[in-house]
């Protein structure tokens, strides 16, 4: 059994209590609305900005590089009350999540010093450069070649899906630096500043009519030495690893609280099925914050907790999109601001399955690691 | 969880492990595991108990679920943690609750349906609808058991009692916290179930080969097996919080309460997709009377709703959250 922090434990609640009174005073001052999704949709750098002076963006990693130097629990307790909010927290949401780990991990010190200081203070912005028109949910089919040149790197193709590109400052970057027959191998990973000659990025609107998704290409991008994280040709290792930290997240089954809140205050009166229904909706809450403390711990651990975030993802994918079908039981015509919410979050509800591992991609890694022989 | 967890488990597998799993409930094994005070875990040595914590009755409760035991280790427990301030423990008392009782012909004969191995005991501590306890000894006049069986074939007896002698239990605990806690323990041996139907349906769908493969490597096959996997992470995760709730709160706290709620709505949840996917992969072989999969699937049909109905769990929970509103959702209720 995995010993977990408690989602309560003291030394936590003054950081529940800063997110608080912060996301209690940017809505008293009108200065955001929650939304559901806002953690990819809600872009803000001022917001973030307040975070990074408080300490709570980074803090998991060491001071040297800007960071907090707390646990895994720490930085939960704070996302989990910036969701709950539903902030705007998308400017730093992937570069505290993903990028900075994955940097602390494989980079050089030099490149962790040039990087992870600018994320903690939100001053950089990152993009994720790893889909492609023909690699989504198959990541190693990448085509984007990157050839070696003198003093660095010459980058060539295409990504798509990429969501705040256009208003990112650097990019990850997953390309094939290499021809091999096997096509997990081969692959590096770069970070890339997005000023950089060469590249250009075009909006993709979605469906709801919000444009976060962006097509970057890449022409003749030149990247320097210094800016290849870990080993070159490693990168599918690295990248598995950083998206198991992706997955296990509450953002994966708090996409839709703010929507859950509301119903909250408008789900009387409408008798014992409802009830019913609502109470289902609770138990399984709770369930998905237990599990998402579970991984917090393994990773404080050391552990790779591959099989429990991908069951998180999973089974918290499928409580946002209960939470949208709730809300319509309980949305009637005279709740107008419930059906906004409730329109809103339905239209950004396709998405939730899909990014960061399809639901049906997870229950392949589950089933892969679980029939090893 | 408790410390003791591995030799607990170490302890039931030993006892149960060797048995074939048709003649796991049998009178053989009850005996060798009363002799090792199991029965008895989680009551004060004091009281004649064994000593222990409610920890360490999940741990065993949940380790005779995975090898398709119903033999009442955490009735037994519970009734003498019930007892314990009034009379002496005992690995021969049971536990019944009366809310789901009926009367019959007058108002003086009680029928209370559905006791498990009520046949075996030679008391019962019974909760009456006003949340007091009294305790009936089924020697005594006007006690009769009428037996009945589950579909796993487990004792479930009615009591009935036509006006016999039942002693108040001042000491005991309140209903709620005993409810809650006899609800928790069925969850666990679901959850001990799932895992069993979980295991042989991992083996089977890893050997069976179909279409020139193991049939494992049919991505549809792999996907149902890993839903199954899905369903008892979640479980025991629902689970671990609500014991966890129990040691921080209290027994008699919302949130022990609510969290075993929880637990039993996500255990009704967990043995419909396990049974029905583990008989689903298993193919014409998981129906047969000789191969051991009946004996978790029916068990993961009976018991999830013996304690307490899910949807009861479930409007409990909607109602606290309606009743408190989203505060209380964050900080009580799903923390």
């Amino acid at each position: 059994m995995t010993t977990t922090t408690s989602p309560e434990a003291p030394e936590l609640a003054d950081l529940r209590t800063q997110v608080r009174e912060l996301t209690g005073q940017w809505r008293a001052d009108g200065r955001y609305e929650p939304r559901s999704d806002n953690w990819m949709r809600g872009f803000d750098p001022d917001f973030s900005r307040e975070l990074a002076a408080r300490g709570l963006i980074g803090i998991t990693w060491p001071r040297t590089y800007g960071g907090g130097g707390r646990s895994q629990a720490a930085r939960l307790a704070v996302n989990e009350e910036l969701l709950r909010a539903g902030a705007p927290v998308a400017a730093h949401w992937i570069g505290d999540r993903q990028i900075g780990p994955a940097v602390l991990r494989h980079g050089t010190p030099e490149l962790r010093a040039e990087i992870l200081p600018g994320i903690a203070a939100a001053r950089y912005v990152f993009c994720l450069g790893m889909s492609e028109p023909e690699a989504g949910s198959d990541l190693a089919a990448v085509r984007t070649t990157a050839a070696r040149v003198d003093g660095g790197w010459r980058v060539n193709g295409r990504k798509i899906w990429t969501t705040g590109a256009h208003k990112a400052t650097h990019t990850y970057l997953l390309a094939r630096t290499e021809r091999t027959e096997r096509k997990h191998e081969g692959l590096t990973e770069f970070i890339v500043d997005m000023d950089t000659p060469g590249i250009e990025v075009s909006p993709i609107v979605d469906l709801a009519g919000d444009h976060h998704f962006n097509e970057m290409t890449f022409t003749d991008v030149f990247v320097p030495e210094h800016r290849v994280l870990g080993t070159v040709g490693n990168a599918w290792r690295q990248v598995t690893e950083q998206l198991s930290f992706e997955r296990g997240g509450p953002e994966r089954f708090l996409s839709t609280y703010p929507l859950f809140a509301l119903t909250l205050r408008d789900a009387e009166a409408h008798g014992a099925d409802t009830e019913e229904r609502l109470g289902r909706l609770v138990a399984d809450l709770a369930t998905l914050r237990r599990l998402t403390w579970q991984v917090a711990a393994s990773l404080d651990q050391g552990a790779a907790p591959v099989v429990d975030a991908a069951t998180l993802k999973y089974l918290g994918n499928a409580f946002e999109n209960d939470v949208v079908d709730f809300a319509r039981r309980v949305c009637t015509p005279d709740r107008a601001e419930l059906h906004a919410a409730w329109a809103q979050a339905l239209l950004a509800s396709p998405g939730f399955t899909i990014r960061g591992g399809a639901a049906d991609v997870l229950l392949s890694i589950i089933a892969k690691q679980e029939t090893r022989p | 969880m408790s410390e003791y967890a591995e030799e607990l488990r170490g302890l039931v597998s030993d006892v149960v492990g060797g048995t074939p799993v048709e003649a796991r409930s049998s009178d053989e094994v009850w005996r060798k595991l009363a002799e090792l005070g199991l029965p008895l875990v989680g009551v004060d040595e004091a009281a004649g108990g064994s000593g222990g914590s409610y920890d360490d009755l999940v741990t065993v409760v949940r380790a005779l679920g995975e090898h398709a035991t119903g033999l009442p280790v955490g009735e037994s427990a519970l009734a003498s943690w019930a007892l314990a301030h009034d009379r002496a423990a005992g690995e021969r008392v049971t536990l019944a609750f009366g809310m789901d009782a009926v009367y019959e012909d007058d108002l003086s004969v009680v029928r209370i349906p559905c006791v498990p191995w009520l046949r075996q005991a030679s008391a019962v501590v019974v909760y009456g609808r006003s949340g007091g306890a009294t305790y009936v000894d089924l020697d005594a006049p006007g006690v009769e058991v009428h037996e009945g069986v589950n579909l796993a074939g487990e004792p479930r007896d009615d009591l009935v009692l036509r006006g016999a002698a039942m002693p108040n239990l001042p000491g005991a605990p309140d209903l709620a916290e005993a409810r809650a806690r006899f609800g928790l323990l069925r969850s666990v041996a679901v959850a001990g179930a799932a895992v069993g139907a979980y295991t042989l349906t991992r083996g089977y769908v890893m050997q069976r080969e179909q279409f020139g493969k193991p049939l494992a490597r049919i991505p549809a096959v792999a996907t149902a097996l890993a839903t199954m996997r899905v369903a008892t992470v979640r479980l025991d995760a629902a689970l671990e919080r609500a014991v966890a709730n129990l040691a921080r709160s209290g027994g008699t706290s919302q949130r022990f309460l609510a969290a075993a709620a929880a637990a039993g709505v996500t255990a009704a949840a967990t043995a419909a997709t396990c049974a029905r996917t583990a008989h689903q992969l298993h193919g014409a072989m998981g129906v047969t009377a000789e191969y051991p999969l009946h004996h978790y699937t029916k068990r993961l049909w009976s018991w999830p709703e013996e304690a307490g109905a899910e949807a009861d769990c479930a409007r409990y929970l909607g109602q606290l959250a309606l009743a408190g509103g989203e505060a209380a959702v964050w900080d009580e209720l799903t923390c």
